[in-house]
């Protein structure tokens, strides 16, 4: 039995609708922030499309859905970077292939992930099969970043953009599938951004948020800096809760009503606490935690780098 | 099962199904009108231009065999290829022997190139010419271009190349020098719309105007994405589409919704603007799709609020159109600058670190924090007023109250600024120089007036700060004696061109100095030209010998246009002649440095520093 996909409900219909109307283009590029759900949306399109049983979803159940699943159906591949990039002879490998029918499905489909590792020579050698795909095939690129790509690809491709789901909603998805209470599906879902497939794998690790006002906000000595950056060393995902309690604040700061906040529960004491803080301080704060994060992305000394920022961040006496 | 997007579906087959790019069509026709085809293109352009499909169309009209019997009827058809026969059908469908696609970027090396070369010596299988069409061209590498270069110069007359790509900077100077250069433009927006409209009525897709005038605005001139954004629109809604679906597919925040979030930006209400965005995100709107939106509409108001006539550069609807004009009141075009400014800045952080939502909503606290301010420029200008002042040695804030007629001096200035040689009502009887007399009148009450520029300074610095300036100094001697602003104007020439001449420590000592016309002016101008007395703190007037004088004077002659004579006044109350100092300070201080300076000129001492080749370290007073 398969399971529902989390959200994206809009695009799914468009998809289907495709489907339905026979109206599947040859090249799509799915842009969206990584983990969001757009490999597990272009798997159940290429299932509905050589679904045995359905002329929209795929069931699920035929065998060309169970093929799919377990990663043995001839018509679906899967390319991914191999190494740091996705090179030319990977390309060249799919072309060649690309000019047959398919075994046993529809349409041949061919999901490229993480296209924005795709080195030059390799997109530019994929335009000419973008532009015009034999008619029973369909490619797939995924990407996470739209200006990485060649204008010449984007223009080729019928693009959907992803959007992180709206927290609410997340949690309430989390709550409804997992067994978690109110409290942990929100920090999780606020945490991930609204991305499933963060939120998800957040969940696996069993990470926990306390749902506490962090302490970086209350703490006044340097040690406890130190001691609250070695917190987040162990766990970076930290700074992105991190990130919500701030935008809290500099909201409540400049008197926005209450209902636009991240954490409702904690409205009183954060406009309390936003009283301490000049509008500057708190988006230099919110600045800073995004250009750690950007940091600790290019392998900087992560212990450094949150160092760094919890001292920043520590409350002027 | 062979279903074909729209942009592959309605790919132009002839010339005149292409849209725009009129000057590379008109050219293209004309020499195949003319037999006169060349044996090798080069199209280049942006994406979606139709560079593969002008290729394509040029493949076949040059060996379409029924071409030429349609002379007959029109002219313009005989350039145009039959697409019926049996050639046009074959080429149509890519599976000519004589029309060769070439993938360039897929085939990149030069061994392609060396089979390429091989096959052109053999004659057309079937048509008259044989067509390379090199796509994606910029990808060849050097080697291979290198290779193809010979060919490219003389190939044989059956041969012709059609080389396209995205990037005329990667083609290599000498393939290009041996090709026809046909550059493809980006296509007008009506252009655009009518190509799409015509696509719609013949899909049988209801669409109105705003959405096709929304779907060219999103392609930026490209036909390709404007087509693949309707096949999207198609694929997902159905033939029926109105506004508002569109809005939803492509992610726009609803028209609605932007005015009300730029109504509170205008209105710096920054809870509404908030409280708007948060209902923007709760619609699914894509945040960087809604902050594109917002920084067309604020340049838009921009246009409008520098000058209500730019609506013709605005592409939106009437009605939008009114409601912007009644919007474009509330700012002033700087405000709107630095709006856009920051969502422009804005877009580059959600770029770099995602999290749009925050990073909108910081934009927003920014855009609404700026109050509408004073004009930068006014604030240079008055700057550079107060620098002015400063530099003729007066302060802005001053000390002591003016001596005499407070109300003429503090309250008149801006009536002043426009009446240049203002008389005073108090100089009034002293017709021939008023204002030096006025000088003399009203300051009379404070001692040393000539060694202390004064309260009426300050005002006469303004009538020179606003007056155009004056060139014909030195015609107008006599306008010089009578004007103290003119004199200050000359003064600060002389100091420039002391520095100018290396004399900094001259420069040095005259720097607080004031000059004075002599005092009765009918006398300042005597057979012997000008006197000039410059009041001087006593310590300096000393320093200065005769030859430092002799250059004074030429120099001032030069300037003035008249001889010139100069004499010293010490000046006991004002050394510096800085009244930015309180009066207080502003005793006859003599500074170590000036002491050891005379000391160095002393008659006697000078000589023996010489004599000796010392120094003086120290001078300890008697």
């Amino acid at each position: 039995m398969q399971t529902p996909i989390i959200g994206h409900q809009q695009i799914l219909e468009q998809l289907y609708h495709a489907i339905a109307s026979n109206r599947v283009a040859g090249a799509y590029l799915f842009v969206g922030v990584a983990n969001v759900g757009k490999e597990t949306v272009a798997l159940h399109f290429a299932k509905s499309i050589n679904c045995l049983s359905s002329d929209e979803a795929a069931c699920g159940t035929c065998l060309s859905c169970r093929k799919a699943d377990d990663g043995n159906h001839p018509d679906l591949q899967i390319i991914r970077p191999s190494g740091a990039w996705i090179k030319i002879d990977q390309i060249r490998e799919l072309q060649k292939r690309i000019i047959y029918r398919p075994l046993e499905g529809v349409r041949k489909v061919y999901i490229l992930t993480e296209v924005e590792r795709m080195n030059l020579e390799a997109a530019n050698c994929l335009l000419k099969t973008l532009e015009e795909p034999p008619a029973d095939s369909v490619l797939i690129l995924l990407t996470t970043n739209l200006d990485a790509m060649l204008p010449t690809i984007r223009s080729r491709c019928q693009i959907i953009p992803f959007h992180p789901l709206l927290v609410s909603d997340l949690a309430g998805h989390l709550m409804e599938r997992f067994d978690i209470d109110e409290t942990q599906a929100f920090s999780i879902s606020t945490a991930a951004g609204g991305a499933v497939g963060k939120a998800l794998g957040l969940l696996q690790d069993g990470a926990e948020f306390d749902e506490d006002i962090p302490e970086i906000m209350m703490a006044g000595n340097r040690l406890d800096a130190f001691r609250i950056a070695e917190k987040w060393t162990a766990q970076p995902e930290a700074l992105d809760h991190l990130v919500t309690w701030y935008r809290d604040l500099v909201m409540l700061h400049q008197g926005a009503p209450a209902n636009l906040l991240t954490h409702v529960h904690h409205a009183e004491e954060l406009r309390q606490l936003a009283t301490h803080y000049s509008r500057l301080q708190l988006q230099s704060a919110i600045k800073a935690i995004f250009e750690t994060k950007a940091m600790l992305q290019r392998n900087v000394n992560a212990t450094l780098a949150l160092e760094v920022l919890a001292l920043k961040l520590l409350r002027k006496p | 099962m062979s279903y074909e997007v729209l942009a592959q579906k309605w790919r132009p087959q002839s010339f005149g199904d292409v849209v725009g790019q009129t000057h590379v069509i008109t050219t293209l026709r004309n020499q195949i009108l003319s037999d006169r085809i060349g044996h090798a293109y080069l199209f280049w352009g942006p994406r979606g231009t139709g560079k593969t499909t002008v290729a394509r169309i040029l493949a076949k009209a040059v060996n379409c065999p029924n071409r030429e019997q349609e002379t007959e009827f029109s002219q313009a058809a005989t350039a145009e290829p039959c697409n019926n026969c049996q050639f046009c059908s074959e080429i149509s469908q890519g599976r000519s022997f004589d029309v060769v696609e070439m993938d360039a970027a897929s085939n990149r090396g030069i061994d392609p190139i060396r089979e390429l070369r091989e096959n052109t010596k053999l004659a057309p299988a079937a048509c008259r010419y044989k067509i390379y069409i090199i796509d994606e061209a910029h990808m060849l590498t050097p080697e291979a271009f290198n290779a193809l270069l010979k060919t490219l110069e003389e190939p044989p007359p059956h041969v012709i190349f059609i080389l396209a790509t995205t990037e005329h900077h990667r083609i290599p100077k000498t393939i290009v020098s041996r090709c026809q250069d046909f550059d493809f433009r980006y296509m007008e927006q009506d252009q655009i719309i009518g190509r799409l409209q015509a696509i719609c009525e013949a899909e049988d897709v209801q669409i109105d105007n705003q959405g096709l005038s929304l779907i060219s605005l999103q392609s930026e001139g490209c036909l390709r994405d404007a087509e693949n954004l309707l096949e999207r629109l198609t694929a997902s809604i159905g033939k029926e589409l109105n506004v508002d679906q569109i809005n939803q597919i492509l992610g726009f925040g609803s028209n609605h919704l932007i005015n009300e979030l730029i109504d509170a930006v205008l209105r710096t209400d920054l809870p509404a603007a908030l409280e708007s965005l948060d209902k923007l995100v709760k619609n699914g709107t894509d945040l960087t799709q809604c902050l594109h939106q917002q920084i067309t509409c604020f340049r838009n108001l921009r246009l409008l609020a520098i000058g209500s006539n730019l609506d013709s550069i605005i592409q939106t609807s009437k009605s939008e159109l009114e409601l912007m004009k009644e919007k474009a009141h509330l700012a002033s075009p700087e405000r709107l600058s630095r709006i856009i400014k920051i969502l422009m800045r804005t877009n580059s952080e959600i770029k770099q670190h995602g999290y749009a939502q925050i990073h909108l909503e910081s934009a927003l606290i920014d855009a609404c924090s700026i109050q509408e301010g004073i004009q930068l420029t006014k604030i240079l200008k008055r700057l550079s007023e107060i620098e002015d002042k400063i530099d003729r040695g007066e302060a802005p804030s001053r000390t002591y109250a003016p001596p005499t007629a407070p109300g003429s001096v503090g309250n008149t200035p801006p009536r002043r600024s426009t009446t240049a040689p203002v008389l005073e009502p108090s100089a009034a009887p002293q017709m021939a120089e008023p204002q030096v007399s006025k000088y003399e009148a009203q300051s009379s009450s404070v001692p040393n007036i000539k060694s202390k520029p004064t309260s009426t300074d300050t005002r006469g610095d303004k009538d020179g700060a606003n007056q155009p300036n004056i060139k014909s100094v030195s015609a107008d001697v006599q306008h010089v004696v009578s004007d103290s602003n003119e004199l200050a104007k000359i003064w600060e020439k002389l100091l420039v061109g002391l520095q100018e001449r290396g004399k900094m420590p001259l420069y040095g000592y005259l720097k607080g100095a004031a000059p004075q016309p002599s005092n009765g002016t009918e006398a300042a101008l005597s057979g012997n030209g000008l006197e000039l007395k410059v009041a001087c703190p006593p310590a300096y007037t000393d320093l200065i010998d005769d030859n430092e004088k002799a250059l004074l004077k030429e120099m001032l002659a030069d300037l003035i246009g008249t001889p010139v004579q100069i004499s010293f006044v010490a000046s006991s109350a004002n050394p510096h002649a800085n009244a930015t100092l309180p009066p207080s300070r502003r005793s006859q201080e003599i500074t170590p440095m000036m002491l050891q300076h005379q000391a160095e000129r002393d008659p006697e001492v000078a000589p023996a520093l010489k004599l000796f080749g010392a120094k003086i370290l120290k001078i300890e007073p008697k």
